[in-house]
């Protein structure tokens, strides 16, 4: 089973049940205050939004969540999880990967489709695509701008943690990353919106502006969901 | 007993702050003798403890857990008896 969790101010978990949905997944969705995940849950993603306002800084409400202290456990366990925009700023923010995420550097909340690099694909989310390739993906945030510091990005760099990059530098993000995993490879987490722009109906049919190449994200989504039912997980 | 911290939280430096360079610049466009802008964000926290070393503890535990984050922060933190 697919976990999508909800914390206030979450926004974007319709958009990501209705992507496994269409996949005919089974998609759950699961409340910030919940002590435990259910014993059959083989996926967890913290969608997109503005969790409690982003009050203090981005995510750092819902990283000290009763849901964060199960999702450590799972994660320990070898369970897959991927946090996407507000749920990339979670998983920094509760330590369970490196960095953070800072205003992007024209202060400004960014909507847009951008063109991202595959820069690493050993891992269970990108496989399916060419390394090097390049994908479009939709972004809003006003806080995508990723930092760490030069030891922590050299080990990233090592364990090919750095999977997606911007190509360009939109928002300041050191060395234009825009998605990363951690060393295990269970864990992922990008700024982009693989969840958007799935249904037709998104696509803009007046002229062509190349949304329906956003479609790209369904095969990261679609990928990371086989791997993770595949494994056996001791909850 | 009950203490008073003021707690000072300020970006590392050598991390480009956007917000803080904004300022900057609109501040010395109005006054060109400004040289630098720091924007630090102040809690003024009241907790129960038995002694200032004690209240020091705790505060420090609640800023490393939550208020600061140890990759672009640093702080201070003053405690004073409430009278």
């Amino acid at each position: 089973m697919i976990c999508v969790i909800k914390f206030l101010g979450s926004n974007c978990y319709e958009d990501m049940v209705n992507a496994y949905k269409k996949m005919n997944l089974d998609c759950q969705v699961i409340h910030h205050n919940d002590k435990s995940l259910p014993s059959e849950t083989k996926l967890v993603i913290l969608p997109g939004g503005f969790s409690w306002g982003d009050y203090l800084r981005c995510g750092a409400i819902a990283a000290r969540s009763n849901i964060i202290k199960a999702l450590k456990k799972f994660i320990d366990n070898g369970g897959v999880a991927i946090g996407i925009c507000n749920g990339f700023q979670i998983l920094c923010e509760s330590k369970i990967l490196p960095g953070m995420l800072l205003r992007n550097k024209n202060l400004k909340f960014m909507s847009m489709n951008v063109a991202l690099k595959v820069q690493n694909n050993d891992n269970i989310m990108l496989c399916d695509y060419k390394r090097d390739s390049i994908i479009n993906l939709p972004i809003a945030n006003g806080d995508g701008n990723y930092i760490t510091d030069q030891k922590t990005l050299d080990s990233m760099k090592e364990n090919n943690q750095i999977i997606l990059k911007y190509t360009s530098d939109i928002n300041g993000s050191i060395e234009q990353i825009a998605g990363i995993c951690n060393k295990d490879k269970n864990v992922f987490a990008l700024m982009p919106h693989p969840e958007r722009a799935l249904n037709i109906k998104s696509f803009n049919t007046k002229f062509e502006d190349f949304s329906s190449k956003n479609m790209d994200g369904f095969f990261m989504l679609q990928s990371l969901a086989k791997h993770a039912m595949n494994k056996n997980l001791c909850l | 007993m009950t203490f008073i911290a003021d707690i000072e939280i300020k970006q590392r430096e050598g991390i480009l702050d956007p917000e803080e360079d904004t300022i900057f610049r609109a501040i010395k466009h109005i006054n060109e003798n400004v040289s630098n802008v720091q924007l630090i964000k102040k809690f003024n926290i009241e907790i129960k403890a038995d002694s200032k070393d004690n209240a020091l503890k705790e505060c420090t535990i609640l800023v490393d857990d939550i208020l600061a984050n140890a990759i672009i922060h640093d702080y201070i933190i003053n405690i004073q008896e409430k009278i």
